[in-house]
C-alpha cells in the first residue's frame, strides 16, 4: 500500500489550548478523503501541518513519503487550499495563478497555459484580467481553489472549497472535484457531509484534535443500521398501508420519495435487505432500489454518540 | 499537463517571488504614495534649493559688483567654492579635505544625495516593515508556502522590496535632473547625470540598511499595526542609540565600546558615502550590506521556527 500522508502521534498546542492530541492518520494515493469534524476540531490545523505552514509539537508527518514536507526537495508535489486565507488582491487573477503555477516549478509558458486552462474550469476566464480584490466573494473561493489544483500537484488539501458558494456554484464544485478524482490524492474538510459522501471514497472523522474513525464511505453507511427504499414514484395510499404493513413497527420514515427501515440488533443487514426487496415487490410498490446503510450524517452522530459514551 | 517543471531552486523562487512581489507592491495604493511623496519631496527639495540658490547669487554678484542674474546656476561654482560655504560644510562634515572634494560635486546631485540619505530610511520603514507581517496576517503567505520554503520566500521578499526601493531612489535622480534642468540655466546636465548615478548606488546601500531594518522586524510579529510601530520604533531606536554612543562623556567613559557598537548601526557609516572615489566608501558600503543583511537574518531566527 503506498501511502500519500501519514500522520502519527501529532500534537499541536496554541498556548493553553489543544488542538491536535495524537492525530493518527493515513490516506492512500489516490484516494479521496474527507475530512469531518466540528469547529475546533483540528481541521485547519492538520492541513496547516501537513503543508508545513504550522509546525507539529510532537508526532511524525509522512508526506508523500519524503518525510515533513519540504516544498524544495518535493517541489510541486502539494496544493493547498486553506481555510480564511486571502489572495494578494493587487493582481489580477491570470497574474496570480501564472505565479502560482510558475513556484510550483512550471515554466513561463506552461504556467500561463495552465493558469488558463484552470480559469476557463472555474468558469473565471472573463474575469481573468480582473483584480482579485475585485472579484466576488464566490469568484475569490473558485480561484482559490484553482491555485491548489495548478502546476498538476500529487497530493491536494481543500479546507472548505464550497465554503460561501452559491448553490449551482456548490454543484459546479462538486464536478470539479468528481473530475479530479484518481488524478491525485485530494483531502477536502467539509461541513456539507452529503457533497463528502457523493464525492468521497473514505472519511474520517476529527473530533478534540483526535481521529475517532476513518473508513470507507459505504462501509461507514452500511454500518448504520438501516434499509433505504426509494419508490421510483410516491406510493398510493393502499401501497402506503402495505408498505407499513410488511415493514411493521421498525419503518422509520416514510415520504414520497423513500421509506427507512431500522434494523433489530438481531437482524443481519444482508438478509434482511433482499426479504425486504421481495416482499414490497410482491405487494406491488413503486420501488426504484433498495439501499442498505444510513447516511454520513447519521454515521457522523452515531461516531460522535459512540465517544461520548466512552 | 504534461511539460517537464523548470529546475527549481532558491534563486529562482526568490526571483519568481520578487517579480511578483515588485508588481503587487506597485499596483498597492500605499506603496504608490509612499513613493509618490518620497519623489515629489526630492523634486520639492530641489526647487527650494534652486530658489536659494538664486537668492544667494544675486547676493553674491552684489558683493563682487558683477552684474546681477535672474539665471540661478551661472554663479554656482563662484558660490560653491566661497570661503562661507566651505566653513559651513566643513563644519557640518567635520572634514575639510572633504568639504573641498564636496563643494567641487554638481550642487543638484549632493542635495539629492542629502535627501536619500535623510528620508530614504523613513521610506524604507514606511513602505516595507508591515510586508511579511500583512501576509503572515492575512494568510496569503500559506499559498505560497506550500511552494517553497521560508527562506526562499524571504529572499524573494527582500529582492522585490530592495528593486522598490531602487525604483523609488530612481525616480527621485531623475526628478531632481529634471528639475535643475529646468531651473538652473547653468546647469552641467552630463557631470550631474554621472554624479547621480553614483549617489543612487550609495544611497540605496545606505537605504537597503534600513530595509534590512523593516524586514526583519516585519518577520517578528504577525500583527500590522504593531509591525509598522515596531518599525518606526526600530529606526527611532538606531538613530537614538547610535546618537547616545556618540555624547562625548560615553565616549570618554568607554571609549572603544561605544566605538565598536556604534559600528553596529547604520548612521555610523553615513558620512564615509560622501567621500569621492569607489574605494574611499567601499568599507561603509559593505558594513552597511551586512548590518541589512544581519537585521534580516535575526528576524528570520523567529521567522523561521514559528507559525505562519
Amino acid at each position: 500500500m503506498s501511502l500519500a500522508l501519514e500522520l502519527s502521534g501529532v500534537r499541536k498546542r496554541y498556548g493553553k489550548t489543544v488542538a491536535l492530541d495524537g492525530l493518527d492518520l493515513r490516506v492512500e494515493r489516490g484516494t479521496m478523503l474527507g475530512l469531518v469534524g466540528p469547529n475546533g476540531a483540528g481541521k485547519t490545523t492538520t492541513f496547516g501541518i501537513i503543508s508545513g505552514a504550522l509546525r507539529a509539537d510532537a508526532g511524525k508527518v509522512d508526506v508523500l513519503g519524503g518525510g515533513t514536507f519540504d516544498p524544495r526537495q518535493q517541489a510541486g508535489a502539494l496544493g493547498v487550499l486553506p481555510q480564511d486565507c486571502a489572495l494578494n488582491p493587487h493582481s489580477s487573477a491570470r497574474q496570480l495563478l501564472t505565479f502560482f503555477a510558475r513556484l510550483q516549478g512550471l515554466g513561463r509558458v506552461d504556467a500561463r497555459r495552465d493558469a488558463d486552462r484552470l480559469l476557463e474550469a472555474m468558469r473565471l476566464t472573463d474575469r481573468a484580467g480582473a483584480r482579485v480584490g475585485q472579484l466576488s466573494h464566490g469568484m475569490k473561493r473558485r480561484l482559490a481553489v484553482a491555485q491548489a489544483l495548478v502546476g498538476d500537484p500529487k497530493l491536494v488539501l481543500l479546507d472548505e472549497p464550497t465554503g460561501g458558494l452559491d448553490p449551482h456554484l456548490v454543484v459546479d464544485m462538486r464536478e470539479l472535484l468528481l473530475a479530479e478524482k484518481r488524478k491525485r490524492t485530494l483531502i477536502v474538510s467539509s461541513h456539507i457531509l452529503s457533497d463528502l459522501e457523493q464525492t468521497c471514497d473514505r472519511i474520517a472523522f476529527l473530533e478534540q484534535g483526535r481521529c475517532i474513525e476513518e473508513g470507507a464511505v459505504e462501509s461507514m453507511r452500511a454500518a448504520i443500521g438501516r434499509v433505504r427504499v426509494r419508490f421510483a414514484r410516491p406510493p398510493s395510499e393502499a401501497e402506503r398501508d402495505a408498505l407499513r404493513a410488511i415493514l411493521g413497527e421498525r419503518l422509520e420514515s416514510t415520504s414520497d420519495r423513500e421509506a427507512t427501515y431500522v434494523l433489530d440488533p438481531s437482524e443481519v443487514i444482508e438478509e434482511v435487505a433482499p426479504a425486504i426487496l421481495a416482499e414490497l415487490m410482491a405487494a406491488g410498490l413503486p420501488v426504484l432500489e433498495v439501499g442498505v446503510g444510513g447516511t454520513l450524517e447519521e454515521a457522523y452522530l452515531v461516531s460522535r454518540h459512540r465517544l461520548g459514551e466512552s | 499537463m504534461s511539460s517537464e517543471p523548470a529546475t527549481k531552486n532558491l534563486l529562482r523562487d526568490a526571483l519568481v517571488i520578487a517579480a511578483f512581489d515588485l508588481g503587487e507592491s506597485l499596483r498597492s495604493r500605499k506603496v504608490l504614495v509612499f513613493m509618490v511623496l518620497y519623489v515629489v519631496g526630492a523634486i520639492g527639495a530641489t526647487v527650494i534649493f534652486t530658489e536659494l540658490l538664486q537668492e544667494v547669487e544675486i547676493a553674491l554678484a552684489e558683493q563682487l559688483l558683477v552684474a546681477r542674474t535672474s539665471d540661478p546656476g551661472s554663479l554656482t561654482q563662484a558660490v560653491m567654492e566661497s570661503p562661507e560655504l566651505l566653513r559651513v560644510l566643513s563644519g557640518l562634515v567635520r572634514d575639510e579635505d572633504l568639504a573641498r572634494t564636496l563643494v567641487g560635486r554638481p550642487p543638484i546631485a549632493l542635495l539629492y544625495h542629502w535627501v536619500a540619505l535623510a528620508f530614504g530610511p523613513i521610506f524604507a520603514i514606511l513602505t516595507s516593515s508591515d510586508t511579511i507581517a500583512t501576509e503572515v496576517s492575512t494568510g496569503s503567505i500559506r499559498f505560497a508556502l506550500a511552494r517553497t520554503d521560508r527562506a526562499g520566500w524571504l529572499l524573494g521578499k527582500v529582492f522585490g522590496q530592495s528593486l522598490l526601493l531602487f525604483v523609488g531612489l530612481v525616480l527621485g535622480a531623475v526628478g531632481a535632473w529634471v528639475t535643475g534642468w529646468i531651473q538652473l540655466g547653468a546647469f552641467d546636465a552630463s557631470a550631474t547625470a554621472a554624479a547621480l548615478v553614483g549617489y543612487v548606488g550609495t544611497a540605496f546601500v545606505y537605504v537597503w540598511a534600513h530595509l534590512g531594518l523593516a524586514l526583519g522586524v516585519s518577520q517578528l510579529t504577525r500583527s500590522v499595526p504593531w509591525s509598522r510601530a515596531l518599525g518606526l520604533l526600530a529606526l527611532v531606536a538606531v538613530f537614538g542609540i547610535h546618537r547616545f554612543f556618540e555624547r562625548d562623556w560615553v565616549v570618554e567613559a568607554v571609549p572603544v565600546l561605544s566605538g565598536s557598537l556604534r559600528q553596529l548601526f547604520p548612521v555610523a557609516h553615513r558620512l564615509d558615502l560622501w567621500r569621492p572615489g569607489f574605494e574611499a566608501s567601499v568599507p561603509a558600503l559593505a558594513l552597511l550590506l551586512a548590518l541589512g543583511c544581519s537585521y534580516i537574518a535575526l528576524g528570520y531566527v523567529r521567522f523561521a521556527r514559528r507559525d505562519a
